[in-house]
């Protein structure tokens, strides 16, 4: 594990930044989510837009959502990114895609990375991301 | 949730197979926690394309009897006796119709009941992993 402390979103509370990876392609979802836990993030997997909302809709305070735009089900990646802008404006969200994507007016968009992306720039992104991130405000206290 | 007394010596691979997110991340945390290397599955389509993939060698397949799409627990295991019997499975669910099956499909007794305590999860895949070893 390197640069721990950077990664800590919140130093003072002892707080350890939370990635939502969103991809349907398992074998990649599982490359990039071992190398941010490798790096101190707690990392969380989702299959699709879907399972990432359910993870979404709960207390479980989520920094950052690394997602494809790409999948399958009844909303992609840029479904899920209007719902963050909607109910979770502090969430962080880096679009990932094989092929360019402007993003639509309505979605939360803080970074793009066109795939296949370098893991390490996506670490140190994220990073930088967090480094001015204000407190998490927890979803469900929004609704 | 604290994992103090199944540390697990080797990194050793456990695929969760388990189509409800938060189920997933619950028991998948845990087992890091323990010691495993664990990689997620969604559905058993995703669990084939980990076990195709030779330089992933997974140790032990704990997965959901009830599953997403044509396949379920009980296939996937077999599945797994036919092609991967160096892998160890365990199977969780309430389906009650099938405890033949399991038994025949899970090497250490009966599948697990869900809700499951992640610790008798852990406790399943330490002992499973030590009689393998034994033989």
């Amino acid at each position: 594990m390197t640069q721990e402390s950077s990664t800590s979103l919140h130093p003072e509370h002892d707080s350890v930044a939370t990635v939502l990876v969103v991809d349907d392609e398992v074998l990649l979802r599982l490359s990039i989510a071992d190398r941010l836990r490798d790096e101190g993030f707690s990392v969380i997997e989702a299959a699709n837009a879907d399972e990432a909302i359910g993870v979404l809709q709960t207390t479980i305070p989520v920094h950052v959502v690394l997602t494809d735009v790409t999948m399958p089900g009844r909303t992609d990646g840029i479904g899920l990114a209007r719902f963050i802008e909607a109910h979770g404006p502090d969430t962080k969200v880096i679009l990932t895609s094989g092929t360019l994507v402007a993003a639509p007016p309505g979605c939360r968009l803080d970074g793009f990375f066109l795939k296949p992306y370098d893991p390490s720039s996506i670490v140190r992104f994220i990073r930088s991301l967090l480094q001015d991130a204000r407190p998490l405000r927890r979803l469900r206290d929004d609704c | 949730m604290t994992a103090e007394v199944n540390s697990a010596p080797a990194r050793e691979i456990v695929l969760v197979v388990e189509d409800e997110v938060l189920v997933r991340y619950v028991i998948s945390d845990y087992l890091r926690e323990c010691g495993y290397k664990v990689i997620e599955a969604s559905s058993a389509d995703e669990a084939f394309q980990v076990l195709q993939k030779a330089s992933i060698r997974v140790a032990v397949i704990f997965s959901n009897v009830q599953l997403p799409g044509a396949i379920d627990g009980f296939a996937l295991a077999k599945w797994v006796r036919a092609n991967h019997s160096e892998a160890g499975v365990i199977l969780a669910g309430t389906v009650s119709r099938a405890a033949d099956a399991a038994a025949e499909l899970c090497e250490k007794g009966p599948m697990l009941s869900r809700p499951y305590e992640p610790q008798a999860v852990a406790d399943r895949i330490k002992r499973l992993l030590a009689e393998r070893k034994r033989t």
